[in-house]
């Protein structure tokens, strides 16, 4: 008996050993069936409120890719509600932009390959006009938005008012104004000023401002409107540019009437 | 007294690391499942008894399995440890034995002794780990590799981690 107290003794650390392993590997044997028995309540009891916190943890930082897939999506729809047999709607990314220097610029990156930009056509976001291709480059357009000095737009006072230029004051990247109101029209602060679709970059009736407020004496027949821009030009992310599939028929029109010669 | 809260802040840190963060990090298709609880151990003192070093590594994997539901993988395999731990340490002891006070760090021992001592006992413990996950499925052989790129990830995990936090300090 004195022997056998002694090997243990001896060898306490390795019987130990074997008595801890023998009742993990029962643990691990009996722990992968089903059902999973007690262990498993215990964990979940355990881990539960961890794992909600580390799930919110996990998915704030996935906020940023979701984010941008939803906007992405958004635009696609919105491509795809706002299509008119006149006027197509295709989604593009804002790669590049800026909204604080007098010639601002906007560099769109297409997420169909198969559509065709091409120069001049319009940019709106979120149903709003933003601005107009300059120069495309593959899969990449250079852009001006509506806040770029030396640059005017064709707007209407409301869906039924006069037509008036649309012109960017130049500085403040939430401003426009439009100039050459008749001073007959009635206008209110809150007015929405739309696009006339004259210039052929935008559809008719697309969103440009509110009206804030009307410059000018009251002895001149023309007023100044001062609007604030629709579209948040220093958070663009995605937006829409506008294919006119009958573009290249008007500007054949539009061609054949600047070579006609004016004889009389 | 701090010769052993320290060893037992850092092993309550490990362990945490592991069990809370690093509790599912399956990386690089299965080539690389950290066991960072295993830096806890490896830095208790060289001079604690071999039976206590196995009762902490068993509480360490019990924790960690009830942690990340391993249902006793981590257990068996941190049991393992702690049971090859004395031995290794008897294996690549000086010719005098370690000194009273001496550390199981790379400052003390030398990177060779702790680079050694590091992957020889991980990657002991990845052998058994993954042969006993893969046992019941027939792939002992194919997860093999894993394990032994695994042990290599977790030691040089390790290792930097180690080195960070144990700088030589400069001397004038």
């Amino acid at each position: 008996m004195r022997d056998l107290f002694r090997l243990l003794g001896r060898y306490h650390v390795l019987l130990l050993f074997f008595v801890a392993q023998g009742f993990a590997l029962s643990w691990y044997a009996s722990s992968h069936g089903h059902p999973r028995g007690k262990w498993v309540r215990s964990h979940l009891a355990i881990t539960g409120a961890w794992d909600a916190q580390w799930s919110s943890i996990a998915s704030l930082a996935s906020l940023a890719e979701e984010n941008e897939k939803l906007a992405r999506d958004l635009a696609e729809a919105r491509g795809q509600t706002h299509s008119t047999p006149s006027f197509r709607h295709h989604p593009a990314k804002v790669i590049r932009s800026t909204s604080h220097a007098t010639h601002n610029v906007l560099v769109l990156e297409k997420s169909d390959s198969l559509q065709r930009w091409t120069p001049d056509q319009g940019v709106l976001s979120q149903g709003f006009a933003a601005g107009r291709i300059l120069e495309v480059e593959g899969a990449y357009a250079l852009a001006v938005p509506l806040i770029t000095a030396g640059m005017e737009w064709s707007g209407r006072v409301r869906r039924d008012g006069p037509v008036g230029r649309v012109r960017w004051k130049v500085g403040d990247p939430e401003r426009g104004q439009m100039i050459d109101v008749p001073r007959s029209t009635n206008v209110f602060p809150g007015d929405t000023l739309f696009t006339t679709g004259f210039q052929g970059v935008f559809p008719p009736d697309v969103p440009i401002g509110r009206v804030v407020d009307r410059k000018g004496p009251e002895s001149e027949e023309f007023s100044t409107l001062e609007f604030e821009y629709l579209v948040d030009f220093r958070s663009l992310r995605y937006v829409e540019w506008v294919e006119r599939p009958d573009a290249t028929l008007i500007d054949s029109l539009l061609n054949t009437f600047n070579n006609l010669s004016w004889t009389d | 007294m701090d010769r052993l809260i320290v060893p037992l802040a850092r092993w309550a840190a490990a362990l945490s690391v592991q069990g809370l963060i690093l509790r599912d990090a399956v990386w690089f298709h299965g080539w690389f499942c950290p066991a960072f609880h295993l830096m806890g151990l490896l830095l208790l003192p060289l001079t604690l008894s071999p039976v206590a070093i196995l009762l902490i590594s068993g509480i360490t994997g019990a924790l960690l399995d009830l942690l990340t539901a391993g249902g006793g993988l981590w257990t068996s395999s941190a049991l393992l440890f702690g049971a090859l731990l004395p031995v290794v340490n008897r294996l690549l002891a000086p010719r005098e034995g370690y000194e009273g006070d001496s550390r199981p760090t790379m400052t003390e021992q030398g990177p060779g002794w702790f680079i050694a001592r590091t992957l020889i006992l991980i990657t002991l413990h990845d052998l058994w780990r993954f042969g006993l996950e893969a046992g019941r499925w027939g792939l002992r052989w194919q997860t093999m590799p894993m394990a032994i790129t695994s042990a290599l990830a977790t030691s040089l995990l390790i290792l930097l981690i180690h080195r960070l936090f144990n700088a030589k300090p400069r001397t004038r």
